[in-house]
């Protein structure tokens, strides 16, 4: 039997129910202001492999999850939301803030380990317009699952990554002070 | 269910007792204690190589010098720049020696080229020596540390990350140390941090000793 093949035999069997292994965040006021979050075709397809050649290999469809999860996460932190496919030009921005996210790594135990962990990580970006960089952050959703059960796994680990996303956003005194100097406060 | 399967069955069932390995927090000094600490317009910067292997057990769960890779914890203070900093972890550099060329701090798993050894593969080599048919044990024990140590190095590394004015950070990044089938002497380290104001980097080189016998 092949190792990956193993993996998920067991992880079948052992199924149980999975928790995220942080509490969201807590849900204060939305930033008053307009922000742009670019959402590109790589990043809503991307997939990625975690394991190797003797654990086998598991592969996460993870812009499926990452695509909308990023887009609540500037949802939750913002009042208003514009979704782009691609940088927009400055002259097409409206002055507005751009955020842009992008898949950084994925981890998790393997499929056999009880009490099965995974962790991934989004790079955020905020530029203005003009492309001046405000800040950055890496930013991470974690999930425990009791056993196996990737995919539920992962949704977990997403719903994880929305609720840090967003206080990380929320945090940020450099995005608040752009969004403040543009509101002429 | 064929004997093999059936012994794989009872070796996994053993190694989920077992995989869960707890490993020490690394808390930093502020960065200006230690050593290589420097300055430069009011950021703070320092790097703290990790050599020994208690330590690295310790805090990172595997002796990754002797895989070919030295740990060095990077410590940053934004202390007087008005300024946030940040820090693009793609951005930080490593070389060997006399190199003149730098090379991108090798990392993660992510789509894409990586360049240099990433921490895939250095967890792949920390259990790829184990022969023959006695080791299929050996193998599926350490795999289910493994696994647990790739989820502490992922949890340390350094992250790209933005430190405001009066904060601090900070991150492991895990150097090549090996040139050929031999140990450099040195590994360089350019860390930039780019000013949030006028997106400028402002860079920290650092030549760090790697424990080896000059050549």
């Amino acid at each position: 039997m092949r190792p990956i093949a193993l993996s998920l035999l067991l992880g079948l069997t052992m199924l149980d129910g999975v928790a995220s292994a942080q509490e969201p965040a807590a849900s204060g006021g939305k930033i008053a202001g307009t922000a742009i979050v670019v959402l590109t075709r790589e990043f809503c397809t991307a997939e990625a492999n975690t394991g190797n050649r003797t654990s086998g290999f598991e592969v996460f469809r993870l812009g499926r999850l990452l695509c909308p999860s990023a887009e609540q996460a500037v949802r939750n932190a913002f009042e208003r939301v514009i979704r782009m496919e691609t940088v927009p030009k400055p002259e097409d921005a409206g002055g507005h803030l751009i955020l842009i996210p992008r898949f950084t790594d994925v981890e998790a135990t393997h499929t056999i380990v009880k009490n099965r962990k995974m962790a991934l990580l989004l790079d955020w970006s905020a530029t203005e317009p003009g492309g001046r960089v405000l800040w950055v952050q890496t930013v991470e959703g974690t999930a425990v699952g009791k056993n196996g059960a990737h995919q539920s796994l992962a949704e977990a680990v997403a719903q994880d990554l929305v609720a840090n996303s967003t206080e990380a956003m929320k945090k940020s005194q450099e995005i608040r002070h752009f969004i403040e100097d543009r509101l002429g406060k | 269910m064929t004997v093999a399967n059936t012994a794989v069955v009872a070796l996994a069932l053993i190694l989920s007792a077992h995989a869960e390995q707890r490993f020490a927090d690394f808390k930093p000094l502020p960065a200006n204690q230690y050593p290589s600490y420097q300055e430069l317009q009011g950021l703070g910067l320092a790097v703290v190589p990790m050599p020994d292997k208690a330590s690295q057990m310790s805090y990172l769960g595997a002796d990754l010098l002797a895989q070919g890779f030295l740990p060095v914890y990077i410590a940053i203070e934004n202390r007087a720049n008005p300024h946030s900093a940040m820090l693009v972890r793609e951005a930080v550099l490593y070389g060997h020696g006399d190199s003149e060329t730098m090379s991108q701090n090798p990392r993660a798993l992510r789509p894409g080229p990586t360049k240099g050894m990433d921490r895939a593969e250095t967890a792949a080599r920390l259990w790829g020596g184990v022969p023959g048919a006695v080791g299929v044990v050996l193998v599926l024990h350490k795999l289910s540390n493994i696994t647990n140590i790739r989820l502490n190095l992922l949890e340390k590394e350094l992250r790209s990350q933005t430190v405001a004015p009066g904060k601090t950070g900070g991150g492991f990044v895990f150097a090549p140390v090996m040139e050929g089938r031999t140990r450099a002497k040195d590994v360089l380290l350019d860390v930039p941090l780019k000013d949030g104001d006028s997106n400028e980097d402002v860079h920290f080189h650092f030549r760090i000793d790697t424990g080896a016998e000059a050549k």
